[in-house]
């Protein structure tokens, strides 16, 4: 039963090869968005944060590379490192600000953070960021040039990425970390630095997005000031949460069902948003009563 | 003297429509433990149908006064479904939910108005500048800070001496114990709603000669009341008032000398307000 799936999905993965054309440039976008998605999803299953400002780490990876490879795509071997460097660096800044906080606090933070972001690369220094019209021009790492290539690495670059990710949450940090989500004070009691380990998984969390970021930037060959806007935040919150949150594969799911609905529904109508909105809800409410029948298992167990 | 006079004075008619729209979602975080980010919706949504009323009746006071009442019938509809979210330690689902009713009430009112920028003028009676000798400014923005004075006034009246802000104050002080006493929270969370919806209309509207009616004036009006709330404490209406203050005469000192860093200021503020005083300036005070 379980070859099969693999098999299906599998297929599913190398399906946009054949097809070619836009089917692959869509594809293509959704490798970057699962790991941006993917990345909120491993810092709520890891910790119980939610976070409202990964723009400015997934929107910061893709201003970097665009910044450092738009006069040669050589500068790739030093764009790559210093992004994931960005990701890590503000979200280790940003936590040790602000990891006291949780619930609204911490995504109201997080929030603050990455507008502060945006409207700095927006209007604050137009003369680097290209202001509100962005940059074009960023060219792809050399010899993935060709879009098929392109989606191909990135599709292998994301499946290694959930590898790692499935080996950490059995490693003995990982279950570290499963323990914290689940009760933070007991842990502390135990003796263990409950915002180290915090901060620890943000700083992955933003280095993950920050590699999709890069991975964006490649793709489209621009980069806008939208991709550090809060939508773009709420956008990877969404992906997360419609792919279920908790498993490893919940990023990629969210990212695809999200693309592909997007894709598909603006064809027929320009009020995507809408739909979007009544499908956030319904998705809410879904995930309200999950955790209502979850609530009537002792607890203690 | 006149410039800096000039710029404090647009400050502060700024402050007064933050403060409209801050209060509210404020007032139903305190008694909901619900962050509203559908409240900006409400904002561009009272402008739109201020616009409506205005360019059927042709008069700017009757339009002013039906917007509110209007919003509160929509607000009816919209409180049945945040109903559902209300709570505490549900965050993740709150923001999705209320995310969720923001886009659907965005392309609501993209389909119903179109893309296109509209505007409301002042009413002829405000439309016209105070002269103090060599002094001029346009009376309406004035108008704005009474508006938004005596809105502070009647909230602060209304929850410090009716049974009504009694009721609130319990059920967002201590809810469980409130519900214990008889205090019945639903209903003081729908009219809290209510009340806030009226608000955030009324404000949209007034801020129609001001600010144009474009899409995105939702978002970005939420923001800028979401740093309001969070500067000044979340689920306060003191608060409300001064985070809408500070954050209105900063954006105004700001756009006068030094505009391309005026909204980083803000950020920057509500960043570090959040990292030292998380329950806002204010701080946890009811």
């Amino acid at each position: 039963m379980k070859g099969i799936l693999w098999v299906g999905i599998i297929l599913l993965g190398l399906g946009p090869l054949v097809l070619g054309g836009y089917p692959l440039r869509l594809a293509g976008e959704a490798v970057a968005w699962a790991m941006g998605a993917t990345s909120l999803a491993f810092l709520y299953r890891t910790t119980g944060l939610v976070s409202l400002g990964h723009a400015a780490f997934f929107g910061g990876g893709a201003y970097v590379a665009a910044l450092l490879t738009r006069e040669d795509p050589a500068y790739y071997f030093l764009a790559l490192p210093l992004a994931l460097f960005w990701g890590v660096a503000s979200a280790v800044a940003l936590g040790w600000l602000g990891l006291r906080s949780h619930g609204i606090y911490f995504l109201m933070l997080t929030l603050a953070f990455a507008q502060l972001i945006y409207v700095l690369a927006k209007q604050g220094f137009p003369g680097i960021t290209g202001g509100d019209d962005g940059l074009t021009g960023i060219p792809r790492p050399p010899g993935l040039e060709g879009q098929a290539a392109y989606y191909l690495a990135g599709l292998g670059l994301l499946l290694g990425v959930l590898a790692l990710y499935q080996a950490f949450l059995t490693s003995p940090l990982g279950l570290v970390l499963d323990a914290l989500r689940l009760n933070e004070r007991r842990l502390e009691a135990l003796g263990w630095d409950v915002r180290r380990y915090k901060l620890l998984a943000f700083a992955l969390s933003g280095a993950l997005a920050a590699l999709g970021g890069v991975w964006l930037a490649g793709q489209r060959g621009f980069v806008h000031p939208h991709d550090l806007a809060w939508t773009t935040s709420g956008q990877l919150l969404v992906m997360a949460v419609v792919g279920g949150i908790r498993p490893v594969y919940a990023g990629t799911l969210g990212a695809v069902v999200l693309i592909l609905l997007e894709a598909t529904l603006s064809a027929y109508t320009n009020l995507w948003n809408l739909f979007l909105g009544i499908f956030l809800m319904v998705a809410a409410l879904l995930r309200l009563r999950r955790s209502k029948g979850a609530e009537h298992v002792p607890s203690g167990a | 003297m006149e410039f800096y006079a000039l710029v404090v004075l647009n400050g502060l008619a700024y402050a007064a429509l933050l403060f409209l729209l801050a209060s509210g979602l404020s007032l139903v975080y305190g008694v909901g433990r619900v962050l509203h980010l559908a409240h900006g919706g409400f904002f561009m949504l009272g402008g739109y149908l201020g616009y409506t009323l205005y360019q059927r009746l042709g008069e700017f006071w009757w339009a002013l006064l039906l917007v509110p009442f209007l919003a509160v019938v929509v607000g009816l509809g919209a409180e049945r479904l945040v109903r559902l979210v209300y709570g505490p330690d549900r965050a993740l689902e709150q923001v999705l939910f209320t995310f969720g009713l923001a886009f659907v009430i965005a392309d609501l009112t993209r389909l119903l108005w179109g893309a296109q920028v509209l505007g409301v003028p002042a009413p002829p009676q405000l439309n016209r500048p105070l002269i103090l000798g060599s002094f001029f400014y346009p009376l309406y923005p004035l108008f704005l800070i009474g508006v938004g004075a005596a809105v502070a006034l009647g909230l602060w009246a209304l929850l410090r001496f009716t049974p009504f802000g009694v009721q609130v104050r319990a059920a967002a002080g201590r809810p469980s114990m409130a519900e214990a006493l008889g205090v019945p929270t639903k209903t003081v969370l729908q009219r809290t709603y209510l009340l806030g919806v009226a608000l955030a209309a009324l404000g949209g509207f007034l801020g129609a000669p001001r600010i144009a009616l474009a899409p995105g004036l939702d978002f970005t009006m939420l923001i800028l009341s979401l740093i309001v709330v969070v500067v000044g404490g979340l689920g306060s209406v003191a608060g409300a008032l001064y985070g809408a203050l500070l954050v209105g005469l900063a954006d105004s000192l700001g756009q006068a000398f030094f505009p391309r860093f005026s909204l980083a200021l803000v950020f920057l503020a509500m960043l570090f307000v959040l990292a030292y005083r998380p329950e806002g300036l204010t701080g946890g005070r009811r």
